[in-house]
């Protein structure tokens, strides 16, 4: 997606002759802007034109049919199209001089003028309310405008109520997904930006220029983790950015206005936006001597310069993912921690099965007889497996392998109120009734069982997992399987995801427990095995 | 824009970094008012490892990260290469959560230590779901609050545990021990989270003498909190610092909040230090019984503190004064910081 | 899910707090009665119908949470309703302080050790508590029968001379999310029994099965005990954790949990391991026993239940 921002056109007197945007020069001074851009990118193909505030100068609300002409030009010189031409109000685009005290319904009035002028442009919108409005603009990409001169009496920024902040959180929660990206209009910065050189110019500038009370509006913003929030400001002529984690402030100085001795340079932004990236290009006007002659000058871009980076969004569910983690941090400091001091690791030979030996073994009965641990991984079971209800629980089916499996299965069923059911895998001989693996009530109703959650010890080569899976298929091959271990083996050859699975989590992942074939070690004659399943 | 080297000082305590760091970030705060923002770098080579304060710390940690978003990338931290002391900073999860943040650029000061040497007695960790829900509505306010604190209970007792898990302690620690520590802090944190719209750091101190827990914030601030959702109170307040911090200590008597937090503490002979912006004020005994003897909120907004006899100017260590204090400075560190110890009990 | 909170009988609808705690918060503060807890009770509350008096029986409660009650004094308006709290005395101030200005009546039966709640109107106790006594005892009955599976033909019991004509299974109770709680519930109250009466100290549990570790586990955080599961003590013993036996235990009380007895050859093993570990081995309380405890001489078997009452349909003679 390409958004070309400009800001503050300052539109004063469209007839006369010093404006950058003047009847005379706008095309020219548009055009030219257009070869800029081309030089950097061929072909200019922008999506959206987000103009964040201050069309008019002081409050000459008469000249918005002449900015209406200016916005058409950009507009078919760019090929954009009419409805996707993003609004914000600015201190300039009303009357605020006729606001001597605070008085909404006045201050309404007085905006009257610039949402007739928006609404030529677009008047459908997702949320409007008196203080912003949110337009769709495509599939996954938002745009909110912020009127910050909101309750203002100087035409300085201005102030939202709690409610007021409430009702914008609220249409947002409402919305926008967690891989959606935010676009902001904002006309007074609501960040601090390093060189705002302006002030020190001018008493009191912070206060009249910063939005410092939509600060805590800002923080809400972000707490709603959406994957990308660009704030586009204007208001101080001058340019700046910053990136702070997931939040990328635009900072563009004027677009229009009449030429000054001052430094300020015209300015139009194209941001870039793709699957992973968000970059920038700034283009400004720029003049070869000291004179101000708007035709002497040009436009000059810069190369595209990346701003930010992001990944895909990565869950502790792995699913077909390189890399393992723990559902729990937490859990997996103090696992390994009990491991240590209590001296729960023995190195030797232990039969795990018919083809493997394992070298080392855990006591996981005793790691799980520390009750705040047991109950720790429990309540995170209980949060993961809340999370995975979306039906009635007698689709459901809680399955423990072995002694710790069924002890967490068997507490959590009487939180979820889930049936469950113990299966002992490690001793398949005769002495074990018959009615083991398949006699049991949970599983007579196997065929209405939509999702079986399997708890296992410990995960090492997946052989026991995989042949529990492979069983319960068998029976019903619909069921969707979600597997919790409390650890898995941290080998080369990591269980990263287990097949025919639809979740997987494990809360250790950092235990080397080395295995190895029967045929790669002495016979039991030599060493003899410390335990035989 | 020049660079502005900010000592922390020997972060031995939290009003030892308090007085270092309000100069230096109000410098920081005007340079960007005055529109060429410093480049602050964080200076710690005035630090004594044996003698660090884990509450001035965490509160590092706290500011470290404001400041960091507020710049919008790592800052540059300067170190004396003590490998003994990172290690201790590894142990107690400090360079994990600066990592996590991304906060400090350590120009290749870090590294060369071991970790898991020691057995620490300390743990910083923090909580950062600040509530994205509508704040007008007071009914979802305590809802969520319950819930929080539930969750909160069971994560902060869980996380504690490597601290107690220790022989000696076992006969300290005890479950009622544990219900007064566990809630205090859930409530401290959900206070950070809702009020102060901030994430909660929390570090955790066991010593011989007892358990020193700090939990910081740096957020709006009681006052600017009270001035947003209690607008009624602004003329009460006198946009005092002092008085917010009082009026907060108060109105939730009756129910849990900070006033039975307080009053736990106080009870089980420990002490409780809160400040935020420009005050602070030491819960002990004394005046806390002092100001709980007046029987309605009313009367206590009315309290004159400056001129009680617990008022006093100028720093002075925490341990000189056992009657507890309300303290005013002229220069102002943001958010909210509350400290508190509660003493073993030796029988 | 209300429905396995509470029982219903002819005067009295009753449960218990601890349940109510369990289902709301899972186990790690089983003190604590917080206030997902108190909706559900207020739930059951709603459910009562105003002419059967609510027991509630909060053994094991310490501490309230703010606002736990809240709902439950709502549920509470009018005094319509009555409860009695049994094993609450030590809550009657907490209780005062939580209900605020609700004009909702709470008295304090010293005599008795009970706090009532809501509507005044007279009631005799004993008789409720022996309608509740009646109550739990049949359940627990129904529950144990229930897990008898009777074979197509006799067949030989492991490790015992007998042959039966079916099983006594106590995964049906362990998969069932009611029976398991409530069973566990009654079994930590025969612990609690038992470890008085027996003057016991310095417990230990112990299982040597996959089931009786299900029981042992959750006894230990009821009980706030100490619990060691042995890995597969079965008629052919195979001892997978041979470093289970902590020698931290040494001259500790095991207490074994188990399900369903017969010979007792398990226990006998049990106690065998337990003093490699230097602990001894006297107790043991299960579901339910073939025999009369008289038979077992090495240790003193405590029972749910007794099976030879309700077992009525199992048969067992002699293998030859």
């Amino acid at each position: 997606m390409e958004i070309l921002h400009i800001t503050d056109l300052h539109l004063d007197n469209f007839t006369g002759e010093s404006e950058f945007l003047r009847k005379g020069f706008y095309k020219e001074y548009i055009d030219r802007l257009y070869n800029a851009l081309e030089n950097k990118i061929k072909p200019v193909k922008i999506d959206y034109l987000i103009v964040s505030g201050d069309f008019v100068n002081i409050g000459k609300v008469e000249n918005y049919s002449d900015v209406e002409i200016i916005l058409n030009y950009i507009l078919d010189k760019f090929s954009i199209d009419k409805k996707n031409v993003c609004f914000t109000i600015g201190n300039h685009d009303y009357k605020w001089k006729e606001l001597d005290k605070s008085d909404i319904e006045k201050e309404k009035k007085l905006k009257n003028p610039f949402f007739k002028f928006r609404n030529k442009y677009n008047s459908t919108f997702v949320v409007e309310a008196e203080h912003f409005f949110l337009s769709k603009l495509d599939y996954n990409t938002y745009y909110l405008s912020i009127d910050s001169t909101w309750n203002s009496l100087n035409g300085s920024p201005g102030q939202l109520s709690v409610s007021e902040e409430d009702k914008l959180i609220a249409s947002l929660n409402d919305n926008i997904e967690n891989n959606d990206t935010l676009l902001i209009g904002c006309h007074f910065p609501i960040i601090s930006f390093d060189s705002n050189f302006l002030a020190g110019e001018e008493m009191d500038w912070h206060n009249n220029h910063v939005w410092i009370k939509g600060n805590t509006l800002r923080d809400r913003i972000k707490r709603l983790n959406i994957k990308n929030i660009v704030w586009f400001h204007g208001d101080v002529h001058a340019s700046d950015q910053k990136v702070i984690e997931n939040e990328i402030f635009v900072l563009t100085s004027k677009f229009g206005g009449i030429a000054d001795k001052s430094e300020q340079k015209r300015q139009a932004v194209l941001i870039s936006i793709d699957e992973s990236n968000i970059s920038k290009i700034a283009c400004k006007y720029e003049f070869p001597t000291h004179g101000q002659d708007q035709r002497l000058g040009d436009w000059d871009c810069s190369e595209l310069q990346e701003l930010r980076k992001f990944k895909i969004n990565t869950t502790t569910i792995n699913v077909n993912q390189d890399e393992l983690t723990p559902f729990n941090q937490e859990v997996e400091n103090e696992i390994l921690r009990l491991v240590k001091e209590r001296d729960l690791y023995k190195f030797g030979r232990f039969h795990v099965s018919e083809e493997y030996i394992s070298l080392g073994w855990v006591d996981i009965n005793r790691l799980m007889s520390d009750k705040e641990l047991l109950n720790r991984i429990s309540d995170k079971c209980y949060e993961f497996i809340s999370s995975k209800i979306t039906s009635l629980p007698e689709e459901y089916l809680l399955l423990g392998v072995e002694i710790i499996g069924g002890v967490i299965a068997s507490q959590l069923s009487v939180r979820l109120n889930i049936k469950n059911s113990i299966i002992p895998v490690r001793s398949k001989s005769d002495h074990y009734s018959e009615f083991e693996f398949s006699h049991s009530s949970a599983f007579d109703n196997i065929n209405n069982i939509k999702d079986v959650i399997l708890f296992i010890d410990i995960i090492s080569t997946g052989n026991t997992i995989n042949s529990l899976i492979e069983e319960i298929l068998l029976r019903n091959e619909k069921i969707n399987i979600h597997v919790i271990s409390i650890i898995t083996n941290d080998i080369e050859k990591k269980i990263r995801s287990i097949p025919k699975t639809k979740s997987y989590i494990t809360f250790c992942t950092k235990l080397k427990i080395p295995i190895i074939k029967h045929s790669e070690m002495p016979t039991e004659e030599y060493v003899v095995p410390n335990l035989k399943f | 824009m020049k660079e502005q080297i900010i000592n922390v000082g020997s972060l031995s305590s939290l009003s030892n970094l308090n007085y270092h760091l309000t100069k230096e970030l109000k410098i920081l705060r005007e340079s960007y008012l005055n529109g060429n923002g410093n480049i602050p770098i964080w200076d710690l080579t005035s630090l004594t490892p044996k003698k660090v304060s884990f509450a001035a710390l965490t509160t590092f940690l706290s500011i470290s990260k404001v400041i960091r978003d507020f710049v919008g990338k790592p800052i540059e931290i300067k170190v004396q290469w003590h490998p003994e002391f990172q290690g201790f900073l590894s142990d107690i999860a400090f360079l994990k959560i600066s990592k996590e943040f991304d906060l400090y650029d350590w120009k290749g000061m870090l590294g060369g230590f071991s970790s898991n040497k020691t057995s620490p007695n300390t743990r910083i960790f923090y909580y950062s779901d600040i509530p994205t829900f509508n704040y007008t509505d007071t009914n979802c306010i305590i809802d969520w609050k319950d819930i929080k604190r539930e969750e909160l209970k069971r994560s902060i007792s869980f996380r504690l545990k490597p601290i107690f898990d220790n022989t000696y302690f076992i006969n300290q620690w005890n479950k009622e021990l544990e219900a007064i520590f566990t809630t205090t802090i859930s409530e401290l944190v959900v206070n950070s989270l809702i009020h102060g719209r901030s994430i909660a750091f929390v570090g955790v101190q066991r010593t011989r003498k007892g358990i020193t827990t700090c939990i910081c914030d740096s957020g709006i601030g009681f006052l600017n909190s009270l001035k947003k959702y209690k607008p009624e109170l602004i003329d009460y307040l006198d946009n005092s610092n002092l008085k917010s911090i009082l009026y907060s200590s108060f109105h939730s008597k009756n129910k849990i909040g900070l006033y039975r937090a307080i009053s736990d503490v106080i009870k089980s002979e420990g002490y409780i230090n809160i400040s935020s912006f420009d005050s602070e004020i030491l819960w002990k005994s004394k005046n806390w019984e002092y100001v709980d003897n007046n029987q309605t909120l009313e009367d206590v907004l009315k309290l004159r503190l400056e001129k009680s006899d617990y008022y006093i100017n100028g720093f002075v260590d925490i341990e000189k004064l056992d009657n507890g204090y309300f303290k005013k400075y002229d220069h102002f560190l943001m958010g909210s910081r509350i400290t508190f110890e509660i003493p073993f009990s030796h029988d | 899910m209300i429905r396995n909170l509470y029982f219903e009988t002819t005067n009295i609808l009753f449960t218990r707090a601890q349940a109510l705690v369990w289902v709301a918060n899972g186990l790690s503060f089983l003190d604590l009665f917080e206030k997902s807890s108190g909706n559900l009770l207020s739930e059951i509350i709603t459910k009562c119908p105003e002419e059967k008096t609510l027991i509630i029986n909060f053994k094991g409660i310490i501490r309230f949470d703010d606002h736990c009650l809240d709902k439950v004094f709502n549920s509470l308006e009018g005094n319509r309703k009555q409860i009695i709290i049994i094993n609450g005395e030590h809550l009657h101030s907490e209780f005062i302080k939580l209900k605020k200005e609700k004009q909702i009546n709470i008295n304090h039966d010293s005599v008795n050790k009970l706090l009532i709640i809501g509507n005044n109107r007279p009631f005799d106790i004993e008789d409720l508590n022996q309608e509740r006594e009646i109550s739990v005892k049949k359940y627990i009955s129904n529950v144990l029968k229930s897990t008898f599976s009777k074979f197509e033909e006799y067949k030989r019991l492991c490790s015992t001379p007998f042959l039966a004509n079916g099983e006594f299974d106590s995964k049906k109770i362990i998969e069932s999310p009611k029976d398991f709680m409530w069973i566990s519930f009654y079994m930590s109250d025969k612990l609690f029994q038992l470890i008085e009466s027996e003057k016991l100290t310095d417990v230990v549990l112990v299982s040597a099965s996959l089931r009786g570790s299900s029981f042992t586990s959750i006894l230990g955080i009821l009980n706030e005990l100490e619990y060691v599961n042995i890995d597969h003590i079965g008629p052919i013993h195979k001892v997978y954790d041979f470093n289970n036996l902590d020698l931290k235990h040494r001259n500790r009380n095991y207490v074994y949990i188990g399900d369903f007895v017969f010979g007792g050859t398990e226990i006998k093993l049990t106690k065998v391991y337990a003093s490699f570990a230097g602990a001894r081995l006297d107790h043991a309380l299960v579901l339910g026993s073939l025999f009369d405890s008289s038979v077992f001489n090495d240790f003193k078997l405590h029972e749910l239940n007794t099976l030879r009452e309700i077992a009525t349909d199992a048969k067992f003679k002699l293998f030859d």
